[in-house]
Formats: structure tokens, C-alpha cells, sequence
């Protein structure tokens, strides 16, 4: 078979039985729709006020003009129209999902030119600590859990090193981008593993897309780990089932035949360099990976059965033996905490809607209702599609939902920081939206009037709301303004090897350089040090401040962090203002630093630079 | 005949000289954006393009997911093993890449 043919093949240009042969103006109306889309999303960005994220109660959401969800309305009634008349062409579908990741990814980076999420920051920290120290298993302390996992990292250090980059930063707002375009081909991967309907697999592309709000595409190894992880699930989809492993062995309609053994066991070995990388790049992602191929194993939906999941076995306990095993003997106590208590764990996270502003109560609430919707959608897909279907495609349906509850279990292990419950929702997410997908074509003779493109297109705008609550409606603290970089690079760069960087909160552009040369104190960790902080503020922290003994200690104050704390109800109003306040008018604190977001203090008496005793 | 065996050898040639070409841009210095487009793109779909060529896939998109997914696992475990090693240049990990990119290629090319 010729390449040519192949990509026919893949493309679906040739018309389905049933299906007649589409052409004339109606892909060029898709074309120009897409057009139309890019160009008001384009002239939307000019000029946006990125500064209003901070103060704005909506966050990103606040401030994007009409114009942008304008390009996201076209958008959709685009892709809603053209998956139902014209889902063999591949190229109007394919380019209508990456501009739809183009809008919703790449918006925050180009609005702020800063990197999103204080998290980011640490991990070009500790890119840049491998890059010039090595990895170290033993090394313990602040950075001990990522020398255990270093796989993300040491592929930054060498990439960034490689391209002949000071450091990771240049391209880290990125990732979002690159992630969900990742992500992509693997769902549209699993997805045809389920169907030889297009419009199914389009669809359950779109809905993963606008249902995946939780905000974990952004520089970090989960979300490197993710892709590894849905090219594993989806090669086990694809390759390694066979619809002969049936008591009663029923051919699918899906068009799924039984490979050679050979061609299954060369797959296998691909899978191999795949999970050696995720166990070594993250703690959470091997125990999912494994939960899905046992899962699929023991109920007789993969072949061979029990290899794939000995070789994830083999990858997760051989990486643990050998290099996460010192961080795992001094910090046990962290992964065993929430072991057996489900419902501690999945509301861990959850915010106290007591003292929350009302803009955040109805964030949090714009996301509950997306997972519910996608959830509930899902429900409706999944049964819809096996009314209509025979008992072969059945058992291949099947595996949807195996897959989605594989991913439960993980809840009642551990908290995860308090993040497990999006953890569980972003790992069921693909296999939700297959599901959620069959809710609108469970069948190919199904779904073919206009009026499922726009129960589709009412659907989907539904969950563009949701996302965007979801996913930018905490901006004001995810979003960093040029000026709080400003006083973090004047930090970094004055602040002496040894000395204490003090903060309310780590929620700061941090840690990006220099990792191990400073020591860390927040006054959420424990939360007493910050009732301690609100109640005797000028006390507490020269306390704190002196405790560093002879190095320079630097207290960091600035706008995200305030967000913080506002958006989470953690202080009562107005605490951070005031503790801002007493510190910066009180004779033993100076000021070393200052712009409109940022304020650096230092105890009064100590030399900028450190060096000699203060404090005192 | 001898057109169509020509062009079908002409990715693997590609790709058997892609490593190396890259690890040239680097040595030399300068040319800034062309070395970072050149290592990221070789990074990202060299090595597992060359190994993906070897299996039996037939779909675009199958072997596009599978030669990211494959350089990108690559590249990650080369790279922990160099700086497990503490072995810190960049260009170690660029050889050890190219070296599996060219094998892969040479297995294609002697395959026919």
C-alpha cells in the first residue's frame, strides 16, 4: 500500500457508505469561519489590560473583550457544523481543534509575556539546578522529591543547555500550548480505538479540550507524564486487544482485526522507553498507569495479558529501587497520610466558601457544573451507544468505562497535596469524553439532522463557560505583572548563598534560580506562623527574620501573593494590607526594594547582601 | 523503478544525518534561533521518526504520536542517565541520540 493511500486512509476523504460526496462551497465556508475566528481572536488581544487580571474578580475572564468570545462562538458553531456534514475532512476538523488550543492556551501567555503559576517558576529552578549540579538521589531538603523524579527536569536541562538558553524561562509559558497539542493526537488516538465514526472521535477530542479546566497542562512533569501515559493507554487500545479474546467470539464493526503476534510484541517494546520515562518523571503517574493496565488485564481486554502490566510493574519498582528510594525512606510519612480516607482526601483542596468572594464562589462553582456536565454527558453517551450497538462492539465499549473507574482508586490512597481529586478527574477525563462524545453520535445512522450540531453547539458553549470560569477565573493569582518579576530577578540576583527568602506565601515568581542557595519560610507553612504573623505582626517576623543568625534574610510581599490569600479565604480581609503596613512603618524593618506590586524588606541594621549579624 | 527506490531512501538518508547535522549547528555558535529550532525539532521527532519507520504502523497521526512520544522518552532517559552521571555537556546526549536516530535508519535502509 502506497504512503498516498495511507494518508487517504487517514484523512477519510473518501466518502462513507450511506454518505454522499461533499464539495462546493461548504468546506470553503468552514475555511472562512476558522479565518474569521484567528483574525477577531488576534485584533481581541490587542491591547488587553493584562494589569486588571490582578483586581479583576473574574480573573482572565474579566478582561478579555467581546471580540475574543466572539472567535470562540465561531469557533465552535464551525467545528459543531462541519464534525456532522463533513467529518472525513481532517484537515478543517484538525485545524478547527488547534486553533481552538491556540485561543484558550495561548491567550494567557501572550496577554501576560510572563510565566503563569508559581509552580513554573520552581521547576526552571530546578531545570537550572540540574543543568549545572548533576542529580543527586541523596540530596534530600527542598529539592529531594524532584533529584528522585528527574526525568522532566533532566530533559529541560539538556534541552534548554542544548539550544544555548540561559534557562528554561524562554519557553516555559509555552507548555500549555504544546501540551494540549500533545494531549490531542493521543485522544484522537483513543478515541478511534472505539469507533470508526469520525464524528465521534472529533467530538470526544473537543469535549477533552473545554473539559480539561484543572490548569495541569502547564510546565511540569505531570503534564509531560500525561501524554506518555495516553500513548501507552492508547497503543493498548489500538494494538494490544483483540476481539477474539471473547468467550463468544464476536467480530466488531469498529473494523478492529486480530494483529500478528509480532507486530503486538514489536508495540510492546515501544512501550517500553515510554514507561521507563514516566516513572521516572513522576510519582503519580506510574500508580495511574498501572491502574489502567491492570484494570484492562483482568478483565481480558488486552494481549498478551499480563506482560504490559509486569513491564509498567518492572519500570515503576525498578525506578523507585534505584533512585527515588532515599527521598521515599525520609518522607514517607507524606504518602502514607491519607492512605484508606477517600473523602478526606478529595475535599482537601476544596475552598471554605466562608470568607471566599463571591466572584471565586461562582469560579469554583463554574467548574463543579463543568465535571458534572462532562460527567453526566458521558452517563448519556455511554448508554446510548451500547443501546445501539451489538454485543461484539459492546465489549470493545466497554473499556471506556473500565478505564474511567481505573482511575478512582487513587483517591482513597492519598491526597496528594490536597490535589488528588483533580488528579482523578484530569486521568478519567479522555475516557469521559469518548463517552460524552457518544451522546451526541452513538451510532453512524444517528446524529445526521442539524439539529445535533446545535444541541452540540449549546452544549459546547456551555462548557466554554465552564472552562473559562474553571480554568482563568483564579488568574488574579496565577498571573505574575512585569513588576513582581522585577523584584524577584533584583532578589535573585542580590540576595547572598544561605540567605532566607521570607513570604506570606509561595505564590511569587520563586526559586527560578540558585535553588539550593536559599532556605524558604512561608507563613502559610504551618498556617499558625501566619496567625502568629496577623496577630503581632513587627514581633513575629523580626522573630523569623532573626532566626536566619548572621546570613541576610529578605521578606517578599507582593501582589499575587495577596491574591492568595483573598481568593482562599485564607486571612480575614484586608490582613495582608495591614501586615504590609505595620512591617514597612515600623523602625526595625527598611525597605530594599520597592515597585507598585513588590515590596522587599530586610531587618533594619542589616547590610544588603548580607554578611554581617542583623537582627539584633 | 530505481526513482522510486531512490526517493524512498531519502528520509532514512534524512534521518541517519539529522543528528549529527544538528550537533554541528551547536558546535559552531551563533545562529541562535536556528540552533534552538534544530535541537528542539530533532528532540521532539528524530530519533522516534527513525524507529517508528521500522514498525508496522500505516496512519499519519499513529506514527506522528508514536515518534513524539518515542524521542521524547528517549531524550529523557539519555539525558537523567548523563546528568545521573553528572556528565553535564549537552552535546553527549545529542551523540547518544543521533547514534539510535542513524542506527534506526540504517536498519530501514538495509531493510530496502
Amino acid at each position: 500500500m502506497s504512503r498516498g493511500h495511507d494518508l487517504v486512509r487517514f484523512a477519510g476523504r473518501a466518502p462513507a457508505a450511506g454518505q454522499p460526496a461533499r464539495a462546493g462551497w461548504a468546506p470553503l465556508a468552514g475555511w472562512a469561519a476558522l479565518a474569521a475566528s484567528l483574525i477577531l481572536w488576534g485584533f481581541g488581544l490587542e491591547g488587553v489590560p493584562a494589569t486588571r487580571v490582578a483586581t479583576s474578580g473574574l480573573g482572565l475572564v474579566s478582561v478579555l473583550p467581546i471580540t475574543f468570545w466572539a472567535a470562540l462562538g465561531i469557533l465552535m458553531a464551525s467545528f459543531c457544523w462541519a464534525v456532522r456534514s463533513q467529518p472525513g475532512r481532517w484537515p478543517l476538523l484538525g485545524a478547527h481543534l488547534v486553533v481552538l488550543v491556540a485561543i484558550l492556551h495561548a491567550t494567557p501567555a501572550i496577554v501576560y509575556g510572563t510565566l503563569r503559576y508559581s509552580w513554573a517558576w520552581k521547576h526552571v529552578g530546578v531545570i537550572d539546578y540540574i543543568a549545572h549540579h548533576g542529580v543527586d538521589f541523596h540530596l534530600g531538603g527542598v529539592l529531594g522529591a524532584y533529584q528522585g523524579w528527574p526525568g522532566f527536569f533532566a530533559l529541560n536541562a539538556f534541552l534548554s543547555t542544548g539550544a544555548g538558553l540561559n534557562s528554561a524561562l524562554g519557553y516555559a509559558s509555552w507548555a500549555p500550548v504544546v501540551a494540549n497539542l500533545l494531549w490531542l493526537g493521543t485522544i484522537l488516538l483513543i478515541a478511534r480505538s472505539f469507533t470508526s465514526d469520525k464524528r465521534l472521535a472529533w467530538t470526544a477530542a473537543l469535549l477533552f479540550e473545554l473539559g480539561n479546566w484543572v490548569g495541569q497542562d502547564y510546565f511540569s512533569p505531570q503534564a509531560f507524564a500525561y501524554f506518555l501515559y495516553l500513548t501507552v493507554v492508547a497503543v493498548c487500545l489500538r494494538w494490544l486487544w483483540d476481539p477474539r479474546t471473547s468467550r463468544r467470539q464476536p467480530m466488531p464493526s469498529a473494523g478492529q482485526q486480530a494483529l500478528p503476534g509480532a507486530t503486538r510484541y514489536a508495540m510492546l517494546a515501544c512501550l517500553l522507553p515510554l514507561m521507563l520515562a514516566i516513572a521516572s518523571s513522576h510519582q503519580l503517574t506510574p500508580l495511574m498507569l498501572l491502574a489502567a493496565l491492570t484494570i484492562l488485564a483482568v478483565f481480558r481486554q488486552l494481549r498478551p495479558r499480563a506482560l504490559p502490566v509486569a513491564m509498567a510493574v518492572v519500570a515503576a519498582v525498578g525506578w523507585i529501587g534505584y533512585g527515588a528510594l532515599p527521598w521515599l525512606s525520609a518522607n514517607s510519612f507524606q504518602i502514607f497520610e491519607g492512605l484508606g480516607m477517600p473523602w478526606a482526601n478529595t475535599s482537601a483542596h476544596l475552598v471554605g466558601q466562608g470568607a471566599v468572594p463571591f466572584d471565586q464562589t461562582l469560579v469554583d462553582w463554574g467548574a463543579r457544573f463543568l465535571s458534572a456536565g462532562i460527567g453526566v454527558l458521558a452517563v448519556i453517551g455511554f448508554w446510548r451507544y451500547r443501546r445501539r450497538h451489538g454485543a461484539a462492539d459492546r465489549r470493545s465499549w466497554n473499556r471506556v468505562a473500565l478505564l474511567t473507574i481505573a482511575a478512582l482508586p487513587a483517591a482513597a490512597a492519598s491526597s496528594y497535596g490536597g490535589e488528588i481529586i483533580f488528579r482523578v478527574f484530569l486521568f478519567a477525563l479522555p475516557f469521559l469524553a469518548v463517552a460524552a462524545a457518544a451522546a451526541f453520535f452513538p451510532h453512524p445512522a444517528v446524529g445526521r439532522r442539524g439539529r445535533t450540531s446545535v444541541v452540540l453547539l449549546a452544549a459546547a458553549l456551555l462548557l466554554v463557560a465552564g472552562f473559562s470560569l474553571g480554568n482563568y477565573g483564579k488568574e488574579a493569582m496565577n498571573y505574575f505583572t512585569p513588576q513582581e518579576v522585577a523584584a524577584a530577578q533584583w532578589l535573585y540576583r542580590t540576595a547572598p548563598r544561605g540567605a532566607q527568602v521570607v513570604a506570606a506565601n509561595s505564590n511569587f515568581p520563586w526559586a527560578f534560580v540558585h535553588y539550593n542557595w536559599y532556605t524558604y519560610t512561608f507563613l502559610d507553612t504551618p498556617p499558625s506562623l501566619g496567625t502568629a504573623a496577623l496577630r503581632a505582626p513587627v514581633r513575629t517576623m523580626t522573630k523569623i527574620m532573626a532566626s536566619a543568625g548572621p546570613t541576610a534574610s529578605y521578606l517578599i510581599l507582593t501582589k499575587s501573593q495577596d491574591a492568595e490569600i483573598s481568593l482562599t479565604g485564607e486571612w480575614p480581609p484586608g490582613s495582608f494590607a495591614r501586615l504590609s503596613h505595620d512591617l514597612v512603618a515600623s523602625a526595625r524593618f527598611r525597605i530594599v526594594y520597592r515597585n507598585a506590586d513588590a515590596t522587599i524588606l530586610q531587618l533594619a541594621g542589616c547590610a544588603t547582601g548580607g554578611g554581617s549579624p542583623c537582627g539584633h | 523503478m530505481r526513482s522510486l527506490r531512490l526517493r524512498r531512501q531519502v528520509i532514512p538518508l534524512l534521518l541517519a544525518v539529522s543528528g549529527w547535522l544538528v550537533l554541528g549547528i551547536t558546535a559552531i555558535g551563533g545562529l541562535q534561533a536556528v540552533r534552538l529550532l534544530a535541537v528542539f525539532a530533532f528532540v521532539l521527532a528524530g530519533p522516534g521518526t527513525a524507529l517508528v519507520r521500522l514498525l508496522p504502523t500505516r496512519e499519519f497521526l499513529e506514527r506522528a504520536v508514536l515518534a513524539v512520544a518515542i524521542s521524547l522518552s528517549l531524550a529523557t532517559l539519555v539525558a537523567e542517565l548523563a546528568y545521573i552521571g553528572h556528565v553535564l555537556q549537552p552535546a553527549a546526549v545529542l551523540v547518544a541520540l543521533a547514534a539510535v536516530c542513524s542506527a534506526a535508519a540504517a536498519v530501514e535502509l538495509i531493510r530496502g
